[in-house]
């Protein structure tokens, strides 16, 4: 046996490195996004860099905190003034994770109880990311194969400054992902959370995913803002010169409505009425992107329409349309306005056009408002009122927003906290809802 | 040729394709996102260079920066308050006071300009004295600038810094002083815009002129917004450029959130 080994090592040695060279090729074939990061980085557009404040690992960012006590009660955090979300990333990137395990998946129960682990800091998503998007904001590398989104970020801090385990969770399934980690140190994240203000939260699981849930009445302040505006025309500069096809852009205008033609695939529509702006950009060819790509992708969009990023986050991903709602935030807070402003819709080009809607309006400078506070009832009371109103069934989601106020007159606006509820497929205020 | 060596000349090829396979997946996980955009920035700055724009190193560090309100009222002190202040003649007019004092401050020379004012500063020769820290960046040899501060950075408008003048025999003779009061953080902390960044968008933006030297960019704040006496600050990067050829310098800002430059005069 061993005289016939060593009489054919050579025929051996070639089999093996043959079988490697399979198995790299292999890998580079499958993997093109491992070795090819274009989606990735500050970087807008290839040929004409955008100027961007905020990278893509900014826009992605968890935007809830929730604390929970020794005793399971949960404390949603604002106002903090060194922003615990930043605080933990500062953190986060610094720690090397050791691997995923996956501790259980498809139990309601068990989940609720990792949503509501005691003593420990959770940061959520306002709604899931996928895998490559948590890895470019924390800095991590993390196999998107074992766990390909993720929902919240818990952090426990039962165990002094030093921890060795953190959890990831995934509301598709209800599934936790431990992982490990050496040593990680927890000062700066336990101290990010001191001063600012809370109010009390809960947890419970609502048309089959986990919701945040108010148990009693809650006071929240009022935020002021000064109202950006940006220019139609230099918006349409923008978007249309984007490329290295430069082409002339002309405008005409109808009935309110300004539409900037560049070429003959690019068309932008200004509602001058309204103040809102509609992009499209016929390519022809359908661009596929899988689910852990298209994140990317969307934000170099985003970052290519010219609008100013500051207080702009993710809020959600339509799987139907591949298309990103980015929302103004304030401390955590999402921000609604029913003519939409402060939102940035990006649809992936998948039937031959790509489409943005968005507005000229957006908040950027805050404004000192007075220390009213405005009272909400409890979530309880809320849903009563709709199921009163006939409409708790079509009902899929529950926040607290706040509501910016139309008012073309003025340039300062002041915005109020309220319900929102998910109402067939849109956010709609729960005062609407239920007059 | 034999069969062997044809055996071998394979081993060596395949080996090769090997090596090459592995470094190709390394590579592209591990440094060519970051690479990208250090090239980007690295090639502005070369373009600079050709044009011949002077600057010294730049950090490619964001700053931590925050939305702040303050009041700054008109009135904060009057004319009867200041006229007790020992050892000056001074005035108070729209805000700002105006004093001589009574005999220059001779500044030692060897000792630090800084420690031989902080001590005045300090004292209760000026109102709110302790508010104010000494800037470096900002004072020249006609001028010392003390400067209120958010966050341990400077406020970097007239209405929040006191300025020394100093003669041409050293001595400081008088100074003015403006002053802003109440000052709330209105919003959690948030990244700015690196020196870096800030510099090389100006000259992409074109305000940086051809053959010009960059001598200072500096981190404060300066205000965005006025509402009556209350006015809210932004973090910005001031530039300040002077011509090669001529003396003309000129003070660039820009906004350190939103990256918006705007121009100002240096003496503003």
């Amino acid at each position: 046996m061993i005289a016939k080994f060593k009489d054919n090592w050579e025929a051996i040695l070639l089999t093996v490195v043959v079988v490697i060279s399979l198995i790299l090729s292999g890998i580079v074939w499958v993997n093109p996004y491992r070795s090819d990061h274009r989606f990735f980085g500050d970087n807008g557009t290839s040929t004409s860099r955008q100027i961007t404040t905020q990278s893509m690992r900014d826009i992605y960012l968890p935007t809830q905190v929730i604390k929970t006590n020794g005793d399971q009660g949960q404390h949603l955090l604002y106002g903090q003034s060194s922003n615990a979300v930043l605080t933990a990333r500062e953190s986060i990137e610094k720690w090397r994770f050791h691997r995923l395990t996956r501790i259980q998946s498809g139990r309601e129960k068990n989940y609720l109880n990792y949503l509501r682990l005691n003593n420990s800091i959770m940061l959520s998503y306002p709604s899931s990311v996928p895998m490559t998007i948590f890895n470019d904001s924390f800095n991590q590398d993390l196999n998107v194969n074992s766990l390909n989104k993720v929902d919240h970020i818990v952090i426990p801090l039962d165990t002094g400054n030093k921890i060795s385990r953190i959890y990831l969770l995934s509301d598709d399934n209800f599934r936790v992902f431990r992982l490990k980690v050496d040593h990680a140190n927890v000062k700066a994240i336990r101290q990010s959370l001191k001063g600012g203000s809370s109010i009390s939260v809960d947890h419970k699981i609502f048309d089959g995913k986990p919701i945040v849930t108010y148990p009693h009445g809650v006071k929240l302040p009022n935020f002021g803002y000064q109202i950006t505006k940006i220019n139609p025309d230099s918006i349409s500069q923008t978007l249309m010169n984007n490329t290295s096809k430069r082409s002339t852009v002309t405008s005409q205008q109808e009935n309110g409505h300004v539409i900037y033609q560049g070429g003959t695939s690019r068309r932008l529509t200004y509602d001058s009425n309204k103040g809102t702006l509609d992009y499209e950009n016929y390519i022809g060819q359908t661009d596929h992107f899988s689910y852990q790509q298209i994140y990317g992708h969307l934000y170099n969009m985003l970052a290519g329409t010219g609008v100013p990023l500051d207080s702009l986050r993710y809020d959600t991903y339509s799987n139907k349309n591949e298309a990103i709602t980015y929302r103004s935030f304030v401390e955590g807070f999402p921000i609604f306005n029913d003519q939409g402003y402060g939102t940035v819709q990006i649809q992936n080009n998948q039937d031959g056009a790509e489409r943005y809607h968005f507005s000229l309006y957006s908040l950027q400078v805050p404004v000192a408002v007075n220390n009213k506070k405005t009272s909400l009832p409890s979530s309880a009371v809320v849903f009563n009122g709709l199921r009163n109103a006939g409409k708790l069934k079509e009902i899929t989601g529950m926040r607290i927003g706040y509501d910016w106020k139309t008012n073309q007159g003025s340039n300062v606006v002041t915005l109020t906290p309220t319900y929102y509820l998910r109402y067939r497929g849109n956010w709609e205020n729960y005062e609407n809802l239920i007059n | 040729m034999n069969f062997k060596r044809i055996q071998w000349i394979f081993i060596i090829a395949f080996v090769l394709l090997d090596i090459g396979l592995c470094v190709s997946l390394l590579m592209g996980t591990q440094f060519h996102n970051t690479g990208k955009q250090q090239s980007q920035t690295q090639i502005t700055l070369k373009e600079m260079k050709n044009d011949l724009i002077s600057v010294g190193p730049l950090s490619d560090k964001r700053r931590n920066g925050y939305y702040t309100a303050a009041q700054s009222n008109k009135a904060w002190t009057s004319n009867n308050r200041v006229n007790q202040l020992r050892g000056q003649t001074a005035r108070f007019n729209d805000g700002i006071v105006n004093s001589t004092f009574q005999k220059n401050i001779k500044l030692r020379t060897g000792a630090s300009q800084q420690q031989q004012l902080d001590k005045v500063v300090h004292s209760n020769l000026i109102l709110h004295g302790k508010q104010y820290s000494y800037n470096e960046d900002l004072s020249t040899a006609k001028q010392i600038v003390y400067t209120q501060t958010i966050k341990d950075q400077p406020v970097l408008d007239r209405e929040g810094q006191i300025k020394f003048h100093v003669n041409n025999n050293h001595e400081v003779t008088g100074y003015t002083q403006g002053y802003l009061s109440e000052f709330k953080i209105l919003r959690p902390r948030a990244m700015t815009i690196s020196q870096q960044q800030a510099v090389t968008w100006l000259y992409r933006h074109n305000q940086i002129n051809n053959n010009s030297r960059i001598t200072h960019v500096i981190f404060g704040y300066s205000k965005i917004q006025k509402n009556g006496n209350q006015v809210v600050f932004v973090p910005i990067w001031t530039v300040n450029v002077k011509n090669k050829a001529g003396g003309s310098a000129q003070s660039l800002r820009v906004n350190a959130f939103s990256g918006i430059p705007f121009k100002m005069s240096i003496n503003n």
